[in-house]
């Protein structure tokens, strides 16, 4: 039977388009970075990769053969031990503690069913670890063994945030959750009007402070979880606040930049526009915050709101940049770099090449 | 541009529908599929005419005489048959073309299902940039993407006794099968060398065994669009009294008596 050539192509055009798109393990995030002394860890593709800062040269990555189902995108945790904790974002769902200095694997938790989007919260007792099947794990530092979990409505993409006394984990449910610190029972559960993405922060009188798809930043009372004060902003927020001295910092979708009162979430000044949709976390130096943006722009804000300088790279940037020494490190995704070394006033210092 | 005039409007005509259903993405994608086959209805009377255009040509005293005059040279048959199409205004390739054009819609609505889905956070960044700024959609975001015992963001397979079925495809593979057969009139002429009877043996076979693996290799929304697809078909055929039901049966059993 002959088959017409329109047909044929068509055909296969179709099929290479869908079937293209659902058997590769696609780039489902951004790569995730973080630094210790003189190394940085980055987390992109099929490997964790550590990089001197001093030489700009990968010092190991794990795992050494990339794997079938493996991809790491979110941000690697250093414990204080030496572990560098982090889940695999591919179809294998394991979350695996490497020796930050060897690369050696310490464990393996495989107790999860969908893959790793956020970072996990590491203290001496627990690792709080969020899964995007809505459960967050609490394992033994130790062993990874499972101390307890919890399971909420939704995937938990961002990190968990501690007082000491409760775990707070927002879930794309709408919900933000308290946890007992010891047991995982649920204090309290607030819900708000839109997919908390981001990772709350906890301040230190007694609020946490939480994002959401919604259009608003809330302050909510750790204890009881009720609302506090609400702060509009022009579009979702993905971006986790940080806080210093009682102002809140962070980036909404629009690219819009805020700082808040903690206290009551007026502004300590009017929001600038500088950026494409902030995702990340913005990083707070000796003298400015620092927001990136995925349009590739990085700006440094000082605590007064007065631009100090901008900056604009090759490629999309969603991850929170780093401090590292002298330097500040953003990781830009569909770049010809890597990593990219910044100096204190902006300029280019040194880029890590692509890592295949 | 092709977000622009495609994907941007399936996700947010898809969003729309699912929140004024109650938040079920399914019937969503079932509600989504009729208003497409609304929207291409011309494209469908287009084909009914072309095809009925067609077969009223193959029947007339020209093509038949035709057929006897050069059986043994296809090539010139061929040369033949395309002036007399001309002549006659009869597009061969009318019937097929709005199956053709189902294509890009197709795709688009993988894109779409996959979009307003975003299981993972880049496609949820994709979400945010396709989202209308008068959609207002953040209590509905992320989609329930639960409806019966599927998953529409994920491939779909049914466990039975342990074993992991693929009925969503199953069922996709033998509806478009059967929408096929009922929706496609019997050839007018049994030359072999006629493009569009050879096109539509073709499409019978190839459709099903098409849209089967796309179902079993994609999110079951996908699927559930192709089988709410045929079904509207089936029905809008019907509607038309266009179905032959006659075709479901076996060939020879469905041929005319001999006078």
């Amino acid at each position: 039977m002959k088959v017409k050539p329109v047909v044929f192509f068509l055909v296969l055009a179709a099929g290479l388009l869908l079937g293209g798109c659902a058997t590769s393990l696609p780039t489902n995030s951004w790569p995730g970075l973080t630094a210790a002394g003189s190394t940085a860890y980055l987390a992109s593709g099929q490997h964790v990769y550590a990089i001197n800062l001093n030489t700009h040269a990968e010092v190991w990555r794990f795992p050494e053969e990339a794997q079938n189902g493996t991809l790491f995108f979110n941000t690697p945790v250093l414990t204080e031990d030496g572990q560098l904790i982090i889940g695999s974002s591919g179809t294998d769902h394991n979350l695996y503690s490497i020796d930050a200095a060897t690369s050696d694997e310490n464990w393996v938790f495989s107790g999860a069913s969908k893959p790793w989007m956020g970072p996990v919260l590491a203290t001496p007792e627990a690792i709080y670890a969020p899964n995007s099947n809505g459960t967050l794990y609490a394992l033994d530092p130790a062993t990874g063994a499972e101390l307890w979990n919890f399971t909420a409505t939704d995937a938990l993409w961002g990190q968990p945030a501690t007082d000491g006394e409760r775990i707070f984990i927002g879930s794309l449910d709408h919900f933000i959750y308290a946890l007992d610190v010891r047991s995982g029972r649920l204090l309290w559960k607030t819900e708000l009007e839109g997919a908390i993405a981001g990772g709350p922060v906890a301040g230190p009188d007694g609020l946490i402070y939480v994002v959401s798809f919604s259009n608003t930043v809330k302050a909510l009372s750790a204890v009881t979880g009720s609302v506090q004060w609400t702060a509009e902003t022009e579009a979702w927020v993905w971006s986790s606040p940080v806080l210093r001295e009682n102002v809140l910092y962070f980036g909404d979708l629009n690219g819009t930049l805020y700082a808040l009162d903690a206290s009551d979430g007026s502004q300590v000044w009017e929001p600038q526009q500088p950026n494409g949709p902030v995702v990340g976390r913005p990083l707070v130096t000796d003298g400015a915050v620092i927001f990136a943006g995925e349009d590739g722009k990085v700006v440094a804000i000082n605590f007064d709101g007065k631009s100090i300088w901008p900056n604009e790279f090759d490629g999309k940037i969603y991850t929170t940049p780093v401090v590292a020494g002298d330097y500040i490190l953003i990781a830009p995704m569909n770049a010809e770099f890597s990593l990219v070394a910044l100096t204190s006033n902006g300029a280019q210092a040194w880029t890590v090449p692509l890592l295949k | 541009m092709w977000n622009t005039l495609i994907v941007y409007p399936f996700t947010n005509a898809l969003l729309w529908i699912y929140g004024i259903i109650g938040n079920n993405f399914g019937l969503a994608i079932i509600l989504f599929t009729i208003l497409i086959r609304a929207l291409t209805y011309p494209l469908t009377a287009s084909q009914m005419k072309q095809t009925a255009a067609m077969q009223e040509m193959q029947k007339s005293k020209q093509w038949q005489e035709m057929q006897k005059k050069y059986k043994d040279d296809k090539e010139r048959l061929a040369q033949e048959q395309m002036k007399l199409y001309k002549e006659l205004g009869v597009n061969p390739f009318g019937s097929c073309l709005p199956t053709l054009i189902q294509f890009p819609i197709i795709i688009g609505l993988y894109q779409s299902i996959v979009r307003a889905m975003a299981s993972t956070p880049l496609q949820m960044l994709d979400l945010t940039r396709a989202i209308y700024p008068f959609m207002n959609v953040s209590d509905i975001i992320p989609l329930n993407s639960k409806f019966l015992w599927m998953d529409l963001g994920a491939p779909e397979s049914l466990t039975i006794f342990g074993i992991a079925i693929p009925f969503l495809a199953i069922v996709v593979a033998a509806t478009t099968w059967v929408q096929s057969k009922l929706t496609m009139p019997p050839p007018a002429t049994n030359n072999p060398g006629d493009p569009s009877a050879q096109m539509g043996q073709s499409m019978t076979l190839m459709m099903p065994l098409m849209l089967g693996w796309f179902t079993y290799i994609s999110p079951a929304g996908l699927g559930l669009y192709f089988l709410a697809g045929n079904v509207v078909s089936v029905i809008q055929y019907a509607m038309m009294g266009k179905v032959d039901w006659k075709n479901l049966l076996p060939k020879q059993a469905a041929q005319p008596k001999k006078k």
